[in-house]
């Protein structure tokens, strides 16, 4: 009877294996092992892949609001979502921010002993707020966790008009338009 | 008296390094066997012999086998290796990937147990 231990690194790992049918289980840390998908392998006599899927139980609430601390004035509406460390890669779909600010992410991986980095990208924020451009690093080791995000308050911008051939005639009565975020 | 060796070898098209040593250690002949049946031969003045016959990727066990030519031995002396049998199943390469199962990405560090049925 063949036993095999295949480590897995950044999600990847490959042996070389008898061919025959196994029972699969997984010891990761921030994951429950019961939560292994498929437990069963079948070797056959050339090259194979396999693809399992793991799941955790932690909690991370995002907060998005002006201070980026705890009692700030709350971001109302937006998105937020999960990403790689570059923010370039998204995983999963987005979760809308609701009216407390708070965006939640469920079943993210957790770990008292090395804490599970994980990164988010804010996608979009009310009318009132200038989005977190960052990627927002989180370092998971309880199974609940909350982090406060800064999204500022919009400021107040002022404008004057001028007639160009006569300095300091003010123009009456024009609409100035500004298109779009550069 | 010089005695011809000649070495038959089945090999069951996997290479086999040869190697015959006499009773002190010394190695005598090397050699390499190809195909399903493979002739090598050498001479020598030994009487008595260590032929050995490894596969090169050890996916067969190595055949051994212990020879005393007596004094009166013929001029050639003719030794035959039967095809290999598997000494175990060959491995295969496998491949494995393990992500998340809500949202995809890979998972940092784990450690996948196979246990056969």
């Amino acid at each position: 009877m063949a036993n095999y231990n295949v480590t897995i690194t950044n999600g990847f790992g490959s042996l070389e294996m008898k061919k025959g049918t196994y029972d699969v289980s997984v010891t990761a840390a921030g994951y429950e092992a019961t939560t292994l998908t498929p437990t069963t392998y079948t070797a056959g006599e050339s090259a194979g892949s396999g693809s399992f899927t793991v799941s955790a139980s932690g909690t991370l609430t995002l907060v998005f609001n002006d201070t980026g601390a705890e009692g700030g004035n709350p971001v109302t509406s937006g998105s937020v979502v999960m990403t790689d460390s570059t923010g370039n890669t998204e995983y999963g779909t987005a979760v809308n921010i609701g009216a407390t600010g708070e965006a939640v992410f469920s079943n993210v991986p957790f770990d008292a002993g090395t804490p599970y980095a994980l990164y988010f990208k804010q996608k979009t924020t009310d009318d009132a707020h200038n989005i977190f451009e960052d990627v927002i690093q989180v370092s998971m080791s309880e199974e609940s966790h909350t982090q406060y995000v800064l999204n500022s308050p919009i400021a107040l911008q002022s404008f004057t008009l001028t007639d160009a051939n006569y300095t300091g005639l003010p123009v009456n009565g024009a609409t100035i338009t500004f298109n779009g975020e550069q | 008296m010089r005695v011809r060796i000649v070495l038959r070898i089945g090999s069951l098209g996997l290479p086999a390094i040869v190697t015959v040593r006499n009773g002190r250690g010394r190695l005598l002949f090397y050699g390499r066997a190809r195909g399903r049946l493979n002739v090598l031969q050498f001479c020598t003045r030994e009487r008595f012999l260590v032929v050995a016959v490894k596969p090169i990727n050890s996916a067969y066990p190595t055949s051994l086998r212990f020879i005393k030519l007596s004094p009166c031995a013929c001029q050639t002396h003719y030794l035959t290796f039967p095809y290999f049998e598997p000494a175990c199943e060959p491995e295969v390469e496998e491949t494995f990937y393990l992500s998340d199962e809500r949202y995809g990405f890979p998972v940092d560090s784990a450690l996948l147990s196979f246990t056969e049925r």
